[in-house]
């Protein structure tokens, strides 16, 4: 039975050849954008490491340029006056927000082996941990009794300790940022180890980090994002009057400040709408793909209604008739998929997404996109070969 | 008029070389009614196609008018076959989606006329049928007889020298054959040259002469 | 001989009503959605109204400093200082206006606050862009002198703040800075009008952009004519061979451009910052292949459905060359066919494109949207419906042609 199926569509190769090649297109671009969401979907319900629930950044924007020196007085000032107001519980200080596509990336070594690892990096107040609700896993938050220490105080994530420390306990190790012995490498000491950090958000794919002490006091470098951890309920309208007392502290600086959660919905966004525009081509293309089969399978049909008559006058029923227009047109749709999956498994064999097509993902997408085309195969097929199996057998024999 | 020599002709399939006429030598004169009869399968439609050069012989000339057909080119030959014949098949072969006056029509289009005098000219040759009631119909409206003269109007629409009618009685019942006889016949009078072939002896006889294929070969 | 052509492709249409309307919502989905790029792309690199007269300004948007050697580079918009000194008295322009892009600002009401766009600009920029002013004035080189905290809004955002009421003369709080409201223009998305309010220059909080090379801003250099633009290209070269920086020891050599928006799009897509071609002919060529690319689908997709079709017109085709067709006039008469078809699903597309762009304009999916089908996209769309039908068209009807006449009244192929 089956062969008798197989036959006659190797006989229609090449006509049957560019079906298979649109199958084949289609069939890749959905694989994409499964793979995508797939992807997006399992990074989301990872952690980022932090709470953005009442957190607002305040972006200070400098009119000159060059690097920012560090100015003890403007944090100190900036601190106190803000942990004044009532709608704010914490001031921290950072060198650039979370959910704001800024990275700092740096190598950093084992002191002794000079093992080297590439690391993203920020500086961070002593109150950063706690305005952002993190939770720490072993060691202890760097805070003002670090002040003064050779050794710059630094938080790294678990992902880093496990890679530059593997089965050892991380806190109390030391790295050197630069490689040892050169001229601009200083050394760091690890004073504890938090899960995840994912700065960017929810959609990052996670990495090393490293969180660096910021000190107002000590610091060469000034930083210029300040983190206000808000009293829940605070209204955005308390805006208003945070930007008033920002302006009685300093006059020259303009001063951008967005809740945590805008900045948020903005970054997911960025990332969602390519997403959104390959689904709208993937749409186009499978309802082109769509059209083509259709046509096609009517053609065919129409073309085989002689040899339809036949197999119904040799005691084929309609039923029978139906499902075999349906099955040869699965079994094209299966072939492009074939040829399709043997290209696409290339990618998490020879892994040149990395984690980003990890095997997990790459199934899931394989799953979704198959059972996709092949709806979309059977659907086109349905009345095509409901016209041809309602066919009374001699109407049939008898049309030219 | 036309004369074939030394013609042979093979088909090939895949593996399978099938001679399908060999070293034939004809001569069809001007005016004559000439009935092409043998079994089937014997090669005499392809006999027909080699005259009305719709297929190029394996070997030996075909000579139109006096002239060889040298270049089997396909815009010297679909000139040639343009002026010199008008075909009428065994399944009339008309074209479903136009209608009668416009199938009829189709062979002034591929030369230059001016569109009211190929109307002009389609209507006389339907009407030359007695079919000038029909003009606006589609094919699968009329009956198979009357489709086999829509056919030979638009085979005569071109006032070919020469008709090539395969079978043309083969799909109609004895009636309507008759009629479609009796149309062809009245054509030769009229000067037309006509080369038929048909499996029925009685048709052939109706005719001004014979020849018999057999096996590829001609026998008379 | 075309006359009996279009008779017959019209009777072969109405005869096949499936068939035709496959192809047809084929070719019609596929032109819209090419008219629509095409549409939004003109609107981009050749833009009418606000910003009509683009083929009169170039801009300046990006300096490259190189130090001594090379070792550093910063590239970024230019300083008020630069534009001020050094582009200002240029030979070549008209007029020179600087502006800031764009930034986010919060305006802050009783009882609520609004992220805003706002920018920069001094008083060259109000008569170098065509701005539709629908109530009251744009600032005058006398505020923008003076300093004074006018500010003008566009129509979303005076009715967002101020509904009900005439935002003229309304007291607005933007930042932390007060300004007065004195103008409202219409809504546009164009590259250098795109903003919710403007202020001028001269109200930034600080002095400080004065003294600056490299800063916040980018120059809109306009020519008294159209062919004047290769002298202000040039110039721009120059003037950036020998500009002068503060301390000559940290940047030493400076790069600049003045561009068309081509040139713009092209130089950030392709970072060219550092050389004079923008790589433009590159981008257009980019996009003629993506468009292409994107046609190729519904193209194999009549290609299919013609070439299944030449089973179906066997026997015609065999008809027509026993009666003297030759494959010439036949290919000629399939690809009319096409293109025919093609030219009809144009039209349709055409239509669901101003459809498709007028809901897009009014969904507020892109804001302040506003996009016209001028004569130019007319024409593209005529060139791609033309193109693609002889895509598609071309090689059924060799296909088709070629057949053997015996074969195709066999009605084997």
């Amino acid at each position: 039975m089956f062969r008798h199926l197989l036959k006659p569509l190797w006989k229609r190769k090449s006509r049957n050849l560019m079906l298979t090649l649109e199958l084949l297109l289609a069939f890749i671009v959905v694989f994409a954008i499964a793979a995508a969401s797939t992807r997006y979907y399992q990074l989301y319900s990872l952690p980022t490491g932090f709470a953005h629930e009442s957190v607002w950044s305040v972006q200070m924007e400098r009119a000159q340029d060059g690097e920012l020196s560090n100015e003890s007085a403007l944090y100190d000032q900036l601190k106190r006056s803000l942990e004044a107001m009532p709608e704010i519980e914490r001031v921290a200080f950072a060198d650039f927000s979370p959910y704001v596509r800024a990275t700092w990336q740096s190598g950093v070594y084992l002191p002794d082996s000079g093992a080297e690892m590439a690391t993203d990096m920020m500086h961070v107040s002593d109150d950063f941990f706690a305005a952002l609700d993190m939770d720490l896993q072993q060691g202890q938050w760097f805070s003002s009794s670090d002040e003064g220490s050779a050794e710059l105080p630094v938080v790294i994530n678990r992902r880093l300790a496990d890679a530059m420390f593997p089965g050892q306990d991380a806190v109390g190790k030391r790295l050197s940022e630069g490689a040892p012995g050169s001229d601009n490498s200083s050394m760091l000491r690890i004073t504890g180890v938090i899960g995840e950090f994912r700065n960017h958000g929810e959609l990052m794919t996670p990495g090393n980090f490293i969180l660096k002490r910021f000190s107002p006091l000590s610091s060469r470098h000034g930083v210029s994002t300040l983190l206000l951890k808000l009293r829940p309920g605070t209204g955005r309208i308390f805006e208003v009057r945070l930007n008033e007392q920002l302006k009685l502290i300093r006059n020259d600086r303009s001063y951008r400040i967005s809740p945590l959660t805008d900045l948020r919905s903005a970054i997911l966004g960025e990332s969602i709408i390519p997403l959104i525009v390959l689904s709208v081509i993937a749409a186009f293309l499978l309802l082109m793909v769509a059209f083509g089969l259709f046509g096609v399978l009517w053609q065919n049909t129409t073309r085989r209604i002689p040899e339809i008559g036949m197999r119904r006058a040799a005691g084929a029923t309609a039923l029978q008739i139906y499902w075999q227009i349906v099955v040869e047109q699965l079994l094209l749709s299966s072939a492009a998929m074939a040829v399709g999956l043997i290209l696409l498994v290339q990618l998490p064999i020879t892994g040149v997404f990395g984690d980003q097509l990890n095997w997990a993902v790459f199934l899931i997408a394989v799953l979704v996109s198959v059972a996709l085309m092949a709806l979309v195969s059977v659907v086109c097929a349905l009345y095509p070969a409901w016209r041809a199996s309602r066919m009374s057998p001699t109407e049939a024999l008898r049309y030219e | 008029m036309i004369r074939l020599e030394n013609i042979s002709k093979t088909y090939r399939t895949d593996k399978v070389e099938t001679l399908a006429l060999k070293d034939i030598n004809l001569h069809v004169n001007k005016g004559e009614f000439l009935s092409i009869m043998g079994p089937s399968g014997c090669g005499k439609s392809t006999l027909l196609n080699l005259i009305g050069l719709l297929d190029q012989p394996g070997a030996g000339t075909i000579s139109v008018d006096g002239a060889a057909v040298k270049s089997y080119r396909d815009k010297d030959v679909a000139q040639l076959r343009n002026q010199t014949f008008g075909f009428i098949f065994q399944s009339f072969h008309l074209i479903n989606d136009l209608q009668v006056i416009d199938n009829v029509e189709l062979p002034l289009l591929y030369r230059s006329l001016p569109a009211r005098e190929r109307k002009q000219r389609a209507r006389e040759a339907l009407e030359r049928v007695g079919l000038g009631a029909r003009m606006e119909h589609y094919p699968n409206q009329l009956s198979g007889g009357q489709q086999q003269r829509v056919a030979i109007a638009r085979a005569i629409v071109g006032r070919p020298q020469v008709l090539l009618a395969d079978e043309p009685t083969g799909n109609l019942d004895s009636q309507m054959g008759g009629e479609v006889m009796d149309l062809l016949l009245r054509l030769n009078q009229e000067g037309t040259t006509v080369v038929m072939v048909t499996h029925d002896e009685r048709e052939a006889k109706r005719g001004s002469h014979i020849v018999r294929v057999f096996d590829g070969q001609l026998v008379s | 001989m075309f006359k009996n052509y279009l008779i017959t492709a019209y009777k072969v249409y109405t005869r096949r009503k499936l068939f035709t309307a496959i192809n047809l919502a084929c070719i019609t989905l596929t032109l819209m959605v090419l008219l629509v790029v095409t549409a939004l792309l003109q609107n981009a690199f050749y833009p009418t109204g606000v910003e009509g007269r683009s083929d009169r300004f170039l801009q300046v948007t990006t300096l490259v400093a190189e130090s001594e050697g090379g070792n550093s580079v910063r590239t970024g918009p230019l300083g008020y200082k630069l534009i001020d000194q050094y582009l200002r008295p240029m030979k070549s322009v008209q007029l020179v206006a600087a502006i800031s892009s764009p930034r986010t600002v919060s305006v802050y009401q009783d009882d609520r606050v609004s992220e805003l766009m706002l920018r920069r600009a001094d008083a060259a920029y109000w008569q170098i862009l065509d701005f539709k002013v629908l109530e009251g004035s744009v600032p005058s080189a006398e505020d923008v002198a003076q300093g004074r905290f006018v500010a003008v809004l566009n129509a979303s955002t005076a009715a967002r703040l101020y509904p009900g009421a005439s935002a003229l003369g309304q007291q607005l709080n933007a930042g932390g800075q007060t300004f007065k409201v004195i103008g409202v223009v219409e809504d546009t998305l164009q590259l250098n009008s795109y903003s919710d309010i403007w202020v001028p220059v001269t109200t930034d909080p600080s002095s400080e952009y004065r003294n600056q090379m490299f800063g916040d801003f980018f120059a809109l250099l306009l020519a008294d004519s159209p062919a004047q633009l290769p002298l202000i290209q040039a110039e721009v070269a120059e003037v950036a061979r020998n500009l002068q920086f503060d301390d000559p020891r940290q940047w030493n050599l400076a790069l600049m451009w003045a561009d068309s928006k081509l040139d713009f799009f092209a130089r950030g897509l392709f970072r060219t910052e550092r050389q004079a071609d923008s790589g433009a002919g590159l981008l257009l060529a980019i996009i003629a292949a993506l468009m292409i690319l994107f046609m190729l689908l519904p193209a194999l997709n009549l290609v299919n459905l013609n070439s299944g079709r030449i089973l179906e017109r066997s026997s015609e085709i065999g008809v027509r060359k026993a009666f003297g067709a030759s494959s010439r006039t036949l290919v000629i008469q399939f690809v009319i066919e096409n293109v025919l078809l093609c030219l009809f699903g144009g039209l349709l597309g055409l239509i669901a494109a101003i459809a498709a762009l007028n809901w897009l304009e009014h969904s507020g999916l892109i804001p302040y949207l506003k996009v016209d089908i001028n004569l130019a996209v007319f024409g593209c769309g005529l060139a791609i419906t033309l193109f693609f039908g002889l895509l598609s068209g071309v090689i059924p009807a060799w296909k088709m042609s070629r057949l053997h006449p015996v074969q195709a009244l066999k009605g084997a192929a």
